[in-house]
């Protein structure tokens, strides 16, 4: 029975196709906008977390604002003062940086130099390209010793292998410093870039480069049992207690931002998909006008039916079934061009698509309900009509 | 078995229109027996129509009592009155009243799939196609209605009546809309019909035509005028 209403139901929208076409495009169009506002708000989300979470996940990088003299907080003590006051963090590590000037023979760049401990390469999720990076040992030494970022050794090194060369770094006298590594090349997260900096060992920094008054900011390493987003939100709360303003300091947590920016997404997403529910809803009004006439339309046939023996369930169970298959149709239709128009909008904004399957579902879903839902009445006009008058309907 | 196929007593059908009470049939008795060919005759107004949709459990009854086969229909529900249809009754129309969408074979095929015999699709399609085979359209199953003349598709309508196995053949005006010569040949296919012994009720208006039937039944105003039973053995 259900074969037959099916290919009854395929029969009656190839008979009409111009106007099942029309009646369905509300649904299309409906479905299509559903799955592709879910599918590329899932593809942006997916792509903005991804940036966000290159520099690692479990790192809060603390930096303060002001002068040495207005942040006492941030002397040698702040990483034991911090983590004894919020818990979840495995280390803190302080680094320092300024601006110079970098020479290979010619080419002189100005960069940036940071002043790290040797773990700093680790927290940041930092590979080398070449070389290896400098070790504890170097910076109790003070060893003159640097890795360079991948744009800065091209620039510098244009010839060719920039490890165990030799560079000059300026500030009011020259120094030389030995490169040990060379970086790869990272996206640049949040204005941060690694490829035009490079890095030398912490107290070699402090001795030989400038004094060190106060860190430029603290690599915070959360431990992996603690979360991240808590930790942050602590590690403000407790900045705000020791120094009562929040103008001396910035926090910046990807963990929170990955938080964000998914709360901000998901409502959004949320928001268009309500839009784009409504031309679903009017879609299904749609349906419903095609279904009545089509009811009308059909009186003889309805009658002809009841003549030889169908009861009005089966009536109402065939025009259901209709408008479900119709609805269901158009719905993965609207499937396939939401997800065409996702994978285009994707590729021309360079993320990697996500096809968002609860958006497939939700929209297949959506659809049958549409089609019983606005089904129902027609179906159940059809279903009484009075077999006598519908046999002599003309 | 039940000898009589049709039993009607005392049937009353009366309708309101506007404030005027119309006594559509005004206290009908009426037997057929099984393998009985009976006309039933009248002007129209007379009645008849009613009468047949009473028969055909397409309309129920104001007051009296309408057995099919042995089955009382009067306080049948809609789903019911439609299984009895389905089972007891097949009807013959003027116009054929054939699904236009579905070839001769789907159509006759109908009728089965409302009934909840559990034949199988294959079953079903074989007793189609022998109905098909026995009023001589072995070559026309996959043609639709349209591309059908006018005695093909009464025909396909006879073996759609026939496909359930009914108790009765309830033709209206069935050669109303052919040409005499198709009509002939469609009332010698009821007639072979009846000698095989179908029961067939015949409602027409034409005097000529009814008489070809072994017994008639003649309405006026809702009541039974005449009755010509001679016939009937």
């Amino acid at each position: 029975m259900l074969k037959e209403n099916i290919k009854l139901a395929l029969f009656s929208m190839s008979a009409n196709k111009m106007r099942t076409l029309l009646s369905l495009l509300g649904i299309m169009i409906g479905v299509a906008s559903v799955v592709a506002i879910m599918t590329l708000g899932q593809s942006a989300t997916d792509s903005i977390n991804e940036s966000l979470e290159i520099g690692g996940i479990n790192m809060i990088t603390v930096m303060p604002m002001g002068s040495a003299r207005e942040l006492q907080i941030f002397d040698e003590t702040f990483g034991n003062t911090l983590m004894r006051d919020v818990s979840g963090i495995d280390s803190v590590l302080p680094s320092a940086s300024m601006s110079a000037n970098l020479r290979n023979g010619q080419e002189t760049i100005r960069s940036t130099v940071n002043g790290v401990y040797s773990s700093y390469f680790d927290v940041n999720n930092l590979e080398l390209q070449d070389g290896e990076f400098f070790n504890a040992l170097d910076n109790i030494n003070r060893r003159q010793v640097v890795v360079l970022g991948s744009s800065l050794a091209e620039d510098l090194f244009p010839a060719g292998s920039a490890v165990g060369q030799y560079i000059s770094i300026f500030r009011q006298q020259s120094k030389r410093y030995l490169v040990v590594g060379v970086l790869s090349e990272r996206s640049e997260t949040l204005g941060n870039s690694y490829d035009n900096a490079c890095f030398i060992p912490y107290n070699t920094y402090n001795q030989r480069l400038r004094h060190i008054t106060m860190p430029s900011s603290y690599s915070i390493m959360v431990s992996d049992d603690a979360n991240a987003v808590t930790v942050a939100d602590d590690v403000e709360a407790s900045l705000f207690k020791m120094l009562g303003d929040d103008d001396y300091y910035l926090v910046y947590s990807p963990a929170t931002l990955v938080e964000m920016s998914n709360e901000i997404m998901s409502t959004f997403t949320l928001f268009l998909s309500c839009i784009a529910g409504i031309s679903l809803l009017v879609g299904g009004i749609g349906i419903m006008n095609i279904m009545l006439v089509s009811v009308v339309e059909r009186t003889r046939e309805i009658g002809i039916r009841k003549a030889l023996g169908a009861s009005p369930r089966t009536i109402q169970g065939q025009f259901l079934v209709e408008s479900i298959t119709i609805t269901i149709f158009g719905g993965i239709i609207g499937i396939v061009i939401g997800l065409t128009l996702s994978y285009f909008t994707a590729d021309y904004a360079g993320w990697n698509i996500s096809i968002s399957y609860s958006a497939i579902l939700f929209a297949l879903a959506f659809s049958t309900l549409v089609g019983v839902f606005f089904g129902w009445y027609p179906a159940l006009k059809a279903a009484s009509l009075d077999p006598i008058e519908s046999l002599s309907y003309e | 078995m039940v000898e009589n196929v049709i039993s009607i007593m005392d049937l009353r059908k009366f309708y309101l229109v506007g404030d005027f009470v119309v006594r559509a049939l005004d206290g009908i008795n009426l037997t057929i027996k099984r393998g009985a060919f009976t006309a039933i005759m009248g002007p129209s107004g007379s009645g008849k129509s009613t009468l047949m949709n009473m028969i055909g459990c397409l309309d129920s009854p104001t007051s009296g009592l309408v057995s099919i086969d042995g089955e009382v229909i009067n306080a049948m529900d809609e789903a019911e009155l439609a299984d009895v249809r389905n089972r007891k009754v097949g009807f013959i129309f003027q116009q054929f009243n054939l699904l236009p969408k579905l070839n001769a074979l789907d159509n006759v095929m109908t009728p089965l799939l409302y009934s909840h015999n559990g034949m199988s699709g294959k079953e079903r399609k074989e007793r189609a196609e022998y109905l098909l085979e026995k009023v001589g359209l072995k070559d026309r199953m996959r043609h639709r209605p349209s591309e059908l003349s006018g005695g093909q598709k009464q025909r396909v309508a006879i073996a759609r009546a026939l496909v359930n196995n009914p108790a009765i053949l309830l033709a209206d005006e069935p050669t109303g809309a052919l040409d005499s010569r198709t009509g002939d040949q469609i009332m010698s296919l009821f007639m072979d019909l009846n000698e095989e012994g179908r029961t067939i009720v015949f409602v027409t208006h034409d005097r000529t035509l009814g008489m070809k039937c072994r017994s008639q039944v003649y309405i006026r105003d809702g009541k039974i005028v005449d009755k010509d039973v001679e016939r009937e053995y």
